[in-house]
C-alpha cells in the first residue's frame, strides 16, 4: 500500500509543498500551507 | 445608496456607538452562526460541506432579517478540508449539532518544543498523534485532494465576503481574517489548543513558573511585533467596524491572583497600544467578565467594546462606563419569549445602554442551534431595532 512519503521534517514538509500547490500559488506556498497545517491541526 | 455606500455608513455607525457618539440608531450586529441553517429550512449535515446550500442560508438571513452585521458569514467551518484528508478532526456535526472536542496538543514539558518550532512540532508530534495510524496512509493524492478543497474554500471565502459586502452592503467586523492571521493572547492558546482546559487549570496550580515561562516567550514572539506594528501603523481602519477583535475565554478558569499572573499584563500592553493610537477593539468576553471589570476601568471611552455573553449588560455599565457593550439580547428570551416581550426587552437595552452612544445591538451567544430563538421573535427584534430612532 502507498504510504505518507512525506512525514519528515523539514525535507517531507518541503517536497510536499512543492508537489501539492500549483506553480502559480508558489510565491504564497509558505502562508497557504501555514494556514491549510492550522486547518488540519485545530480543526 | 448603493452597496458600497451602506457598507461605509454601517461602518461609521458602529464606530460612532463604539465611541460613545449618540446615533441616529443602535446598529445591530447579528452574533448568528449556524442557526441561519436551520432557519432557512436544512439541517447542519446538509449545509457543512455544502458551499451552494451554505450560501442559500446566508443569502435566505439577509432577505429575511435586517441587519447591520452578520457574524458569520457562512465560512467558519472547514469541514471539506477535514473530510478531504479523511476525517478525525476535533471539530464534529451531525443533523443538529456542531461541537469541538477538548484536545491538547501539548503538554507541559512539550510547550517549549512547540514554541522552538510551531511547523516542526506539528509535522512531528500534532500530526502523527491526531491522525493516529491513518497519517501514515496519506498519500500524495489524499494530499492533492485536500489541498483542490482548500483552495474552494479560500475562494468561497472571497465570494461570500463579496456578496455580503457587494450586495447586501455589510461591513467586516475587524481584519482578523484567517489569511492575516488573529490576535490571540497566549493563555488563549493554550486554553483552545495547546494544554485544553484540564491541563491547563492543573498547570496554573503545579508549574506556574512554567506557565509563566511560556506567556513571555509567547509575548516576545507573537504579541511584540503585533504592538509594534499597531505603534507604528496609522491608526484607525475605517475598512472595519472594528480594528482587532479578541476572544477571551480562558479567563473563566482563573481566580484574579492567576488572571493577574499570566494574562493581565501582557493583555494590558496590547490594549494600551491600541488606546495609544485612538483604535477600536471589540473583546467577545465569553462566560463572565464582570468580576475581572476593574482592570480595564482606566481606558478611556471609545478603546473598548465587550461582546457581553453571561454578564448582565445594566450591571456591566454601572460598573464599567467607559466600556462600549456589544450584546444584551438574549438567547432565552429569544427562544422562550414572545415577539412582544422581546421586543420590549430590546426598547429597553436601546433606551438604557444607548441613548448616550456606547452601545451595539447584538445577541449574547452565537446563535447556534435550530432552538436558540424562533424565527418570529428574531424578525420581530431585528425590525424593531433597525427601524427605532432614539
Amino acid at each position: 500500500m502507498e504510504k505518507n512519503s512525506y512525514t519528515s521534517y523539514p525535507e517531507g514538509y518541503r517536497r510536499l509543498m512543492k508537489d501539492i500547490i500549483p506553480f502559480y500559488f508558489r510565491p504564497m506556498k509558505e502562508m497557504l500551507m501555514r494556514l491549510l497545517l492550522t486547518i488540519l491541526t485545530d480543526g | 445608496m448603493n452597496a458600497k455606500q451602506m457598507q461605509q455608513s454601517r461602518v461609521q455607525l458602529f464606530r460612532d456607538a463604539a465611541n460613545f457618539k449618540k446615533t441616529e440608531r443602535i446598529p445591530h450586529f447579528a452574533n448568528v452562526v449556524t442557526w441561519k441553517v436551520f432557519d432557512a429550512g436544512y439541517t447542519l449535515d446538509q449545509a457543512m460541506t455544502n458551499f451552494d446550500v451554505m450560501k442559500k442560508t446566508v443569502v435566505h438571513f439577509l432577505d429575511t432579517y435586517p441587519v447591520d452585521g452578520l457574524m458569520d458569514v457562512g465560512i467558519r467551518n472547514q469541514f471539506n478540508v477535514t473530510e478531504a484528508f479523511g476525517g478525525g478532526g476535533y471539530y464534529y456535526y451531525n443533523e443538529e449539532v456542531v461541537g469541538i472536542h477538548d484536545h491538547a496538543h501539548c503538554t507541559m514539558d512539550t510547550l517549549e518544543a512547540y514554541l522552538d518550532d510551531p511547523t516542526k512540532y506539528a509535522w512531528e508530534v500534532i500530526l502523527p498523534k491526531k491522525y493516529g495510524a491513518s497519517w501514515e496512509q496519506k498519500t500524495k493524492e489524499v494530499w492533492k485532494k485536500t489541498f483542490r478543497e482548500y483552495m474552494r474554500y479560500i475562494m468561497y471565502i472571497l465570494k461570500m465576503s463579496s456578496l455580503t459586502g457587494g450586495t447586501y452592503g455589510l461591513p467586516s467586523l475587524s481584519p482578523n481574517n484567517p489569511m492575516m492571521g488573529a490576535v490571540v493572547p497566549g493563555p488563549e492558546e493554550l486554553l483552545s489548543n495547546l494544554l485544553g482546559i484540564q491541563q491547563l487549570s492543573i498547570a496554573m496550580r503545579r508549574s506556574p513558573e512554567k506557565l509563566d515561562h511560556f506567556v513571555e516567550r509567547w509575548h516576545q514572539e507573537r504579541m511584540v511585533p503585533i504592538i509594534e506594528k499597531i505603534k507604528n501603523g496609522p491608526g484607525p481602519n475605517y475598512k472595519y467596524c472594528f480594528d482587532s477583535s479578541i476572544l477571551m475565554l480562558a479567563h473563566n478558569v482563573m481566580n484574579r491572583k492567576q488572571f493577574e499572573r499570566f494574562y493581565w499584563p501582557h493583555l494590558k500592553l496590547l490594549l494600551d497600544a491600541y488606546a495609544e493610537k485612538g483604535m477600536n477593539i471589540r473583546i467577545f468576553t465569553e462566560g463572565s467578565i464582570l468580576r475581572f471589570a476593574d482592570y480595564f476601568k482606566d481606558y478611556p471611552k471609545g478603546v473598548l467594546t465587550f461582546h457581553l455573553e453571561q454578564d448582565d449588560p445594566f450591571a456591566f455599565r454601572e460598573a464599567l462606563p467607559n466600556v462600549a457593550i456589544m450584546g444584551g439580547m438574549t438567547t432565552d428570551l429569544l427562544s422562550n419569549g414572545t415577539p412582544e416581550e422581546c421586543v420590549a426587552y430590546a426598547k429597553r437595552l436601546c433606551d438604557e445602554l444607548g441613548k448616550d452612544g456606547g452601545f451595539i445591538f447584538s445577541e449574547n451567544k452565537m446563535l447556534s442551534y435550530r432552538n436558540d430563538a424562533k424565527p418570529e421573535n428574531m424578525l420581530a427584534v431585528c425590525k424593531f431595532v433597525n427601524n427605532y430612532r432614539l
